[in-house]
């Protein structure tokens, strides 16, 4: 065990030195001149012909200090703020953001609209397992250059939890962040209690596009939780090996990491991965991977326990068009080894690489994440004094079932909502089995969800704040 | 006090260590043996029923408030008019067939049965058809339950089925099977009147056999 550890410690300082050597002597390129100028101020080298970030060893090991142990995600029900710690275990939230859906009621894929947003916020909303909502679905019923500011919106009107935003474009933020403080009252409120917290992606390999980085900057400016995440492809943006595919993940997050804290010290931030490798056959990302979980478990440990800053890390994933044996596959394998370092999961209601989403597969993931939280990888065992007397009494042809002993812990057993496990074999009561209650699901759901949290002053405001901006940039 | 209350309420518990208590309490204060079945014990089963339906609770629970069932049944047995069928819905005599050593499934159904107001006389495992048919004639259930675990004794409940008709018990006994490597098509070629592919549902097709 002493060995185990030892090497995987060795592991992490090997890929945290080599992270520092490519961010020293190669850098990352910022194709901005506004934000090289800012980090040149702040004695950052900057190589303007190729637009190259230099950030020296001592630089990125003050930024790492400086990124915050604890990130609140704020919500506006007081009772589902979640202070993220880098020892949380287990959270859970949704993948985003695809733009396709499975039809509840034809079963088939079509373009996502805004009205599955909202379902699918309403949706999240209900399932307590579900700790962080997110819109998950593009409503591409509306202009695609504004379609993150309907999912921001919608989020807000019908969510409780902390909403996890993702970012079209940096024009899309000043309007945002306007709307934002209106619901949250001042921009000391949003920096109090952020309600959402929004998702930025360097591209791999060494680039933060300039968008990007104003995003970044803009947001972690206000207080608002930055995402840094992480889409490299092993074998194609990054090299073919576990190794290497962690690595140039790791150099791009924490050069992005480096960029927040050096201009806005302690803004939170998380670490986040959904790195993979390239299917060699179709060349798309596999996100149900076996390697995927093997990168971000590597990552995971150096985020909490070397970085000390909590993480997200993408699992619940798969290839997969269908909720088949391939999905269950490949959304185990790609959680189960994340659980012991992981503080948050996203990937429920993820089909098709990424590309498709469904409410029933919400529904399915949030079973599996119920296990999951379950499944302790280092769980204590008892001290076994009490069932040795136990088997002992009970004896030979005896049962356990009339035990005060088992009435007591058969609870700890996990139990299934969803999963069959009734005997006998028969396809068409399978279907109807699962059919059946996946039906009573979606309608109590239904019937439990939430108004709208915003009153009819606030939504005028928001809505003029958005037809202004849609009408200067159309 | 409500009695009847208390009494459903201990039976739904599972407390099999204070219903007997309650029971005699509702004895001694002069209720009737007919309306404390009726009105607390039987009504706290219906509820464990529904409960277990809707996955709200699960065997262990189940079997502790079958025991409770049966510990009040036989402290009220000497207070019922004779005859009255207060007592049992019913009376099935279930075992293991020949050659088959497992019984923790046969007992799990035998208990459910019992908690489902049955009586249930238990002949054991590894019994041969003979034994099966003087248990009929002995006791002369509505019903017999025949298990089997292993796909090498199956047989053996073939030749049970076949030896409990040919000496003339059937349909006067109508027979239910179950058991790992049973199946609805297998008791149905044997001559089965039903398959129980769970303790609920043998409960369920009991229940149907005996409407009919």
């Amino acid at each position: 065990m002493k060995m185990d550890k030892a090497m995987l410690d060795d592991d992490l300082k090997h890929l945290h030195e080599k992270t520092l050597d490519i961010l020293d002597n190669k850098g990352i390129q910022i194709k901005d001149d506004e934000i090289l100028d800012s980090l040149e101020e702040r004695g950052v080298p900057c190589d303007r012909s190729e637009y190259m970030v230099r950030f020296s060893p001592a630089m990125v090991e003050e930024a790492i200090k400086n990124a915050p142990e604890e990130v609140k995600l704020g919500a506006p029900d007081p009772e589902l703020v979640l202070n993220l710690k880098t020892n949380t275990r287990l959270k859970f939230m949704a993948s985003g953001t695809g733009a396709f859906a499975i039809d509840t009621q034809t079963h088939k894929r079509r373009p996502s609209t805004e009205a599955d947003v909202i379902q699918m916020v309403k949706l999240q909303q209900s399932i307590k397992t579900v700790d962080v909502a997110r819109p998950v679905f593009t409503a591409t019923d509306n202009p695609p250059q504004f379609a993150d500011l309907i999912e921001f919106k919608n989020g807000l009107m019908y969510s409780q939890k902390h909403l996890h935003h993702r970012t079209i474009s940096s024009k899309n933020n000043k309007p945002l962040l306007d709307m934002l403080e209106v619901i949250s009252g001042s921009k000391a409120e949003i920096r109090n209690n952020p309600l959402i917290s929004v998702n930025c992606c360097p591209m791999s390999p060494l680039v933060i596009s300039a968008d990007t980085a104003r995003s970044m900057l803009q947001f972690s400016e206000a207080g608002i939780p930055v995402k840094v995440l992480s889409m490299a492809i092993g074998g194609a943006s990054t090299p073919a090996s576990i190794f290497g595919t962690a690595l140039a993940t790791n150099v791009e997050i924490v050069g992005a990491i480096a960029l927040i804290q050096t201009v806005n010290p302690g803004a939170p931030v998380l670490y986040s991965s959904v790195s993979s490798v390239i299917d060699m056959k179709t060349s798309i990302l596999a996100v149900g991977a076996p390697e995927r979980s093997i990168i971000n478990r590597l990552l995971a440990r150096l985020a909490t326990s070397y970085y000390r800053i909590p993480c997200v890390m993408g699992g619940l994933s798969t290839d997969s068009k269908y909720m088949d044996f391939q999905c269950g596959f490949e959304k185990a394998i790609t959680t189960l080894p994340l659980l012991d370092y992981t503080n948050m999961v996203s990937g429920m209601a993820l089909l098709n690489s990424a590309s498709t989403y469904s409410v029933e597969q919400l529904i399915y993931d949030a079973e599996i994440a119920e296990a999951m939280k379950k499944y302790k990888l280092n769980e204590n065992l008892s001290d076994g004094n009490e069932e040795c007397e136990l088997i002992k009494k009970v004896g030979p042809m005896g049962h356990f079932l009339l035990e005060d002993h088992t009435a007591e812990h058969f609870r700890d057993f996990w139990q299934p909502a969803f999963m069959n496990r009734t005997c006998g074999f028969s396809p068409d009561e399978e279907y109807a089995y699962i059919s059946d209650k996946m039906n009573a699901n979606l309608a109590s759901y239904d019937e439990t969800v939430c108004e709208c949290n915003l009153d009819e002053k606030t939504l005028a405001e928001i809505k003029n704040i958005y037809e202004v901006h849609c009408d200067k940039n159309t | 006090m409500d009695y009847y209350k208390n009494i459903s309420e201990t039976l739904i518990n599972g407390a099999i260590d204070s219903i007997t208590d309650t029971v005699k309490a509702a004895i001694d204060s002069g209720l009737s043996a007919e309306n404390i079945m009726e009105k607390g014990l039987l009504a706290g089963m219906d509820i464990v029923g529904q409960r277990f339906k809707a996955d709200e609770m699960f065997i262990p629970e189940v079997l502790r408030c079958a025991k409770c069932m049966n510990d009040a049944t036989e402290i009220l047995k000497p207070f019922f008019k004779e005859g009255n069928s207060a007592l049992s819905k019913g009376k099935i005599v279930i075992g293991t067939v020949q050659g088959d050593l497992h019984d923790i499934g046969k007992n799990i159904v035998a208990m459910m049965f019992e908690a489902s107001g049955y009586e249930v006389i238990d002949i054991g495992i590894d019994q041969p058809p003979e034994n099966f048919i003087e248990a009929i004639q002995t006791h002369q259930p509505q019903i017999v339950g025949i298990s089997a675990l292993l796909t090498t004794t199956i047989p053996k409940m073939t030749k049970t089925v076949a030896a409990i008709k040919e000496a003339g018990l059937h349909p006067a006994t109508k027979i239910i099977v179950g058991g790992a490597p049973v199946t609805e098509e297998f008791a149905i070629d044997i001559g089965a009147d039903a398959y129980g592919k769970d303790g609920a549902s043998a409960v369920d097709r009991v229940a149907y056999l005996l409407a009919q």
